[in-house]
């Protein structure tokens, strides 16, 4: 059972926590960034748009 | 050129923001939001992180209604079992989850969460995605790590109510994945894979430069198996999840599958929607298109800086900017910090503005932060000189970068900058 101040098993990380992971591909490097994005995803909300669903029926498979 | 892909998906996601630092920046950024709209809310990281807590933040940050606080531990407090991920069981569960239930239903469908109401029925199905959560960290352990950090919550339907639905997830209710009842640990295993790399995307795309409103103007992705056409969101979600998909594919050998595994179509999907995405990338932001384009295995335009550099906006405001300028903070700008030092801004508007800002325009921001007072550019390029330990030359030239990107979003303002 969880509750809003108990701690749940994910996602708890440790200070500076993280998943030791092999080099990128020669010539992969993080992306340089503008200063300034605008975060646009919260601009529709339901019931419409995109939900990704996974059907039998190809149809709306995602 | 392109081809199958020569680095793992939790590489590459990792290269672009590592998942606890990427759980970190979402936290922020719905913390930011709760005090927006209700000061005084303080999220914890259950709240911060419960399905139903973002889907009432993200309605609210849509310009639908406000958020009342109370409501967010009544939710939040929803009895879950563990199950190596946090499995709803509550009794109430169908009422709680009204809302992720109704939107991924299909047409005249009502799906009904099994619970610990459905005494032995619950138990089997916990067992079997207890069992399925080991497949995943026993085939591909890092990939469980990448993508289980962004799954928050599970809910198995009961199959009869179902309406044929086999694993869904949805943009408006992130962090929790809906899966029928399942018969095989492997189909809760290929569910974790396809649905968590949804969810990772959903957390990529606020907290990092993924898609913005041009992506519903562009071309729709018409699918040669079944002939749906998908908007460029959900094609550049299902790419991501196919490849997934294809890793997770590989990685297990001749495990019997469920009977409706995408598992071997993964790849050949995964590249038939690749070379379509290829031929768009005009309509994607600049780390998605790294991430097409690292994952794809096309590494001719990536070498040069070690980066792609994305495309900045004019920055004729810039040049304007002179010693003497003052800044100030604007009076409608919130921020909030996270862990890895970006900040994440609200701007009080009808709908909330959102933005993240870089390290640069970051430590700049901070500079307002104690009296809120007017700043000259020649106080803030004495300091960054100093902090960023480089040139006048070049502090000048980034700071002056950071200014004119902060004052085209209107996050501070000049008498002097029109």
């Amino acid at each position: 059972m969880t509750s809003p101040n108990q701690p749940s098993r994910l996602p708890q990380f440790p200070h500076n926590a993280g998943m030791p992971v092999a080099h990128p591909a020669p010539g992969v490097g993080p992306v340089i960034g503008q200063p300034v994005t605008p975060v646009q995803w919260f601009r529709r909300m339901p019931t419409g748009g995109t939900v990704y669903v996974v059907k039998p029926a190809e149809g709306r498979q995602s | 050129m392109t081809g199958s892909p020569t680095t793992s998906t939790h590489v590459l996601h990792a290269a672009l923001v590592p998942a606890p630092a990427l759980v970190d920046e979402r936290r922020t950024l719905y913390r930011l939001a709760a005090e927006m709209f209700a000061p005084g809310t303080e999220l914890s990281d259950n709240l911060a992180d419960h399905p139903i807590v973002r889907y009432e933040i993200g309605r609210a940050l849509a310009g639908h209604g406000d958020l009342d606080p109370g409501q967010l531990p009544r939710v939040a407090s929803m009895k879950v079992r563990d199950a190596g991920v946090p499995v709803a069981a509550d009794p109430s569960a169908a009422e709680l989850l009204e809302a992720p239930l109704r939107i991924v239903a299909p047409s005249g469908v009502h799906p009904e969460p099994l619970t610990e109401a459905d005494g032995e029925r619950f138990e089997r199905a916990l067992e079997i995605v207890d069992e399925g959560v080991r497949l995943l960290q026993k085939f591909a352990p890092d990939m469980a790590d990448d993508l289980l950090a962004h799954v928050s919550m599970l809910a198995v339907l009961k199959r009869e109510t179902s309406g044929g639905l086999v694993s869904a997830s949805s943009r408006y209710v992130p962090g929790i994945v809906l899966i029928d009842e399942p018969a095989l640990p492997m189909e809760v295993a290929e569910a974790l894979v396809h649905e968590g790399a949804h969810e990772k995307f959903f957390d990529l795309a606020i907290a990092k430069d993924f898609l913005d409103l041009s992506a519903e103007d562009a071309d729709y992705f018409e699918t040669s198996w079944s002939h749906a056409r998908w908007p460029l969101e959900q094609t550049f979600a299902a790419w991501h999840a196919y490849n997934c998909l294809a890793q997770f594919s590989v990685s297990i050998g001749p495990e019997q599958l469920g009977s409706d595994s995408l598992l071997t179509k993964a790849r050949e999907r995964a590249d038939e929607i690749g070379q379509w995405l290829l031929a768009h990338e005009d309509d994607l932001r600049s780390d998605a298109r790294w991430l097409l384009r690292a994952l794809v295995g096309d590494t001719v335009d990536l070498k040069g800086e070690g980066g792609v550099r994305s495309q900045v906006d004019d920055v004729t405001l810039s040049s304007e900017i002179s010693e003497n300028c003052h800044f100030r903070l604007l009076p409608d700008v919130f921020y909030k910090r996270a862990t890895s030092g970006r900040v994440v801004v609200g701007k009080a508007a009808r709908p909330v503005q959102i933005f993240w800002l870089n390290h640069d325009a970051s430590w700049t921001l901070d500079q307002w932060r104690k009296d809120g007072a007017m700043e000259t550019f020649g106080r803030l390029l004495v300091r960054a000189t100093e902090e960023w330990q480089v040139s006048s030359a070049v502090a000048a030239e980034r700071l002056k970068t950071a200014i004119g990107s902060l004052l085209r979003s209107s996050i501070v303002g000049s008498p002097e900058a029109h």
